[in-house]
């Protein structure tokens, strides 16, 4: 499939329902598709299940039919933080000519402690939830382990938070655009789960993105889309310091693109903490396992790297709404690929990546964009 | 100690109980590993509503068959410590446990921290749990009857009989055959073949304690142990509904009523009660557990996924009600004035997973214009 359109609001802290997100992201990907309403023939969409908003909704495959005045097959696909990747990669296999894919939710909705247990929903009620294993705190295990075993650094750490909001500084798209965060600031924040601290940390916000697909030919075609579902805990896989459901799906990615990784351009990762963008590198394949810290210390992953990673500010800096996530980062390679991304454009990029998890590397969706005629 | 069901055919493991392999069909058994130490910890400092005190520490212990499992804890560990739990002696010792998904594991993890009850192949052993009214088990109204299977599997472990072991109840609320019905006792019974008894079809023995006249089962004598499953609760007349209020229902159903009629008066009556019952260990059911406008239908369910075991009945209900934060509850004050039990923290040594680890706010029974009492 080609995509033919992407659409997506502000990711923002802003008290707006998501009907009105996802009729913002739409009405922008149609018109960037140059499609009417009408010529869609199939939608996918992914909210998050929560009671934490006032909207209390969970039917929302009925809702975007009544918000759209559409009686065509609508599906939801939940992966709570991978729901994005997960729904592009279902719309890719349904067969139709024309397909929306829809992000929307509304997390920034209640107070920390209410939206934190939310949230927590993903994870494993008995071991993970009552042992007070909040993402933060396992993703934070994990890093810990990361730097045992590799030596990586918490001033690693705040070198990849700097550089996303470097980023999200000059994208318009972003919570954090114009808003200047420095070193000082990050390496000088309050511990939240040792050795994280607030800015290792995604924010989490509100927003809608949405994608066309097409078997129409267009500037972009989807030339890999891997998926691959890892155990629900950390602490039972194999391995603490590698999430294996990315290096699945990430295989499977390139070898329908057949490319290798060093053949990637630009890279919307995960980076829901800090130290996922630096595992992220390593599972992807852009280094040995490991290895992920040198390519933030060596500028490679930066703006004028050679893979510059997160050009959008990611989940750190441009905002995490959950389910649209996923389709945010398709937004961002896209306009990359199509030369469209102002201040922080690359150069000439051929090969985009996105990869976008569910839990803590539980439900992982790897896509390889490629630019047609490129 | 940390639990996994194995397939010894194909060496799967599983974190969850499965019946059998699903690749090889292979017998599934139970690998619990020991020796436990510390491979990873971090100090939390944001706080949610299960885990409101901050900071508190979440470890990933690693035991000898490198099985993992996180613990919560308010103590600093290093990495490569050894991490284990002591029993304690002590006749006031309060085990909680979080289950597991393993009923009978952490009900006998919960007896062998206060250092077991003394039972061989000649006990006669009464279990009594709450079985108050016609309830499904979720609702937390009545004792969750897979704790009552840990308890009878831990006492047929020990060397009991089945045919020595007795559950009885009264439901107060319901016909006894509709209570034992939907809250899943007279199956479980069946199923494991230990007798299912309707205490208001017992003899009654008079008692006596300062004034107040008990007419008490004569089950309550004739068995040499007594094990007193409640449900956790809060309770709107009492403040908390568990080891000491389950006890109520072993006298006759005209003594009950009595005893009901007047709340104050209620509070000294259960203490006194207690005075001429004999002694008995309880196992706290607090895998559900119920929060707000309890005993009935208007609490709610709390998951709290523990057990809680004690020898004290009134330190068993003072650490339910730290648990759930509660304010006064003036049932455990009484029964400790009356010398039942302890309610003085200083004096309850907590063994098993930390009570402050385990502090949740649960709602209170404040009640409201919705309840006609």
């Amino acid at each position: 499939m080609y995509i033919k359109g992407v659409g997506m609001t502000q990711f923002s802290l802003e008290d707006r329902s998501t009907h009105a997100m996802a009729f913002e992201a739409v009405t922008g990907a149609l018109k960037d598709a140059d499609m009417s309403i009408n010529d869609v023939e199939a939608c996918v969409v992914s909210t998050v299940d929560t009671n934490a908003n006032d909207e209390k909704q969970r039917h929302y495959p009925s809702v975007v039919s009544s918000l759209f005045k559409k009686r065509i097959p609508i599906i939801r696909v939940p992966a709570v933080c991978g729901g994005g990747g997960a729904a592009l990669w279902t719309a890719n296999r349904l067969g139709y000519d024309n397909v929306l894919v829809l992000g929307t939710d509304k997390i920034a909705c209640n107070k920390t402690g209410v939206v934190t247990k939310e949230i927590l929903g993903a994870a494993e009620r008995v071991y993970s939830q009552e042992e007070g294993l909040v993402f933060p705190a396992e993703n934070a295990i994990l890093a810990q382990q990361h730097m045992l075993k590799f030596g990586t650094t918490t001033d690693d750490l705040a070198e990849v938070a700097f550089k996303n909001h470097e980023n999200a500084f000059i994208n318009p798209k972003a919570n954090f655009y114009g808003k200047k965060v420095s070193l000082e600031q990050i390496k000088n924040s309050p511990v939240v789960s040792s050795p994280f601290r607030l800015f290792d940390c995604s924010i989490s916000v509100n927003g809608a993105a949405a994608v066309v697909l097409s078997k129409d030919k267009t500037d972009v075609n989807i030339a890999g889309s891997g998926f691959a579902t890892d155990y629900l805990m950390t602490f039972e896989r194999e391995s603490m310091v590698e999430l294996k459901a990315t290096r699945l799906a990430a295989e499977q990615a390139y070898s329908q693109a057949g490319i290798n990784a060093s053949e990637v351009n630009v890279a919307e990762v995960h980076d829901a903490f800090t130290i996922l963008e630096i595992m992220a590198y390593e599972d992807l394949g852009f280094c040995k396992k490991g290895e992920g810290a040198n390519l933030i210390r060596k500028g490679i992953v930066k703006l004028d790297g050679k893979i510059p990673v997160n050009t959008s500010g990611g989940l750190k800096a441009r905002g995490h709404p959950i389910s649209p996530t996923g389709l945010a980062q398709i937004y961002e390679i896209v306009k990359q690929l199509r030369g469209d991304c102002g201040d922080r454009q690359i150069s000439s990029p051929k090969y985009g990546l996105t990869e976008n998890k569910g839990g803590v590397g539980a439900s992982i969706s790897v896509h390889v964009l490629k630019k047609v005629g490129g | 100690m940390i639990q996994r069901w194995v397939c010894k055919a194909c060496n799967k493991k599983w974190i969850y109980p499965v019946e059998k392999c699903i690749y090889c069909d292979g017998q599934i058994s139970k690998e619990v590993g020991t020796k436990l130490k510390v491979i990873g910890t971090t100090k939390v400092a944001i706080s949610s509503p299960e885990h409101p005190i901050i900071p508190y520490f979440t470890m990933i212990l690693e035991d000898e068959n490198g099985n993992r499992m996180p613990k919560k804890t308010m103590r600093e560990y290093q990495i490569g410590d050894e991490f284990k739990w002591e029993k304690s002696d002590d006749e006031s010792a309060v085990s909680i446990i979080k289950i597991k998904y393993d009923y009978d594991f952490a009900v006998k993890q919960a007896l062998e921290l206060i250092n077991d009850i003394e039972v061989g192949s000649e006990s006669k052993v009464l279990i009594k749990p709450n079985i108050m009214s016609a309830a499904y088990a979720y609702l937390a109204i009545t004792t969750n009857p897979k704790v009552v299977r840990g308890v009878v599997n831990y006492l047929v472990g020990k060397g009991v009989k089945k045919e020595n072991i007795t559950i009885a109840e009264q439901a107060q609320f319901s016909e006894f055959d509709k209570a034992i019905t939907r809250s899943g006792f007279k199956k479980l019974a069946k199923e494991l073949g230990v007798k299912l008894v309707d205490l208001a079809t017992t003899e009654f023995v008079e008692k006596e304690s300062e004034g107040f006249k008990f007419k008490i089962s004569n089950l309550m004598y004739e068995n040499n142990v007594i094990i007193n499953v409640p449900v956790m609760k809060t309770h709107l007349l009492l403040g908390v509904s568990g080891a000491l209020e389950n006890m109520t229902r072993v006298v006759s159903s005209d003594n009950y009523k009595e005893i009901a009629k007047d709340p104050v008066k209620a509070l000294e009556a259960i203490g006194h009660l207690h005075k001429v019952l004999p002694k008995y260990v309880t196992v706290g059911d607090a895998s559900i557990g119920m929060q707000g406008n309890g005993p009935l239908n208007y609490g709610n369910p709390a998951f709290l996924d523990m057990i809680l075991a004690s020898k004290d009945p009134v330190a068993l209900d003072k650490i339910f009600q730290e648990i759930g934060m509660l304010r006064k509850v003036p049932l455990i004050e009484t029964a400790e004035k009356l010398g039942i039990g302890s309610a003085d923290l200083r004096e309850i040594p907590v063994v098993g997973d930390e009570l402050d680890a385990c502090r949740r706010e649960l709602m209170p029974a404040i009640g409201s214009k919705l309840i006609k009492m």
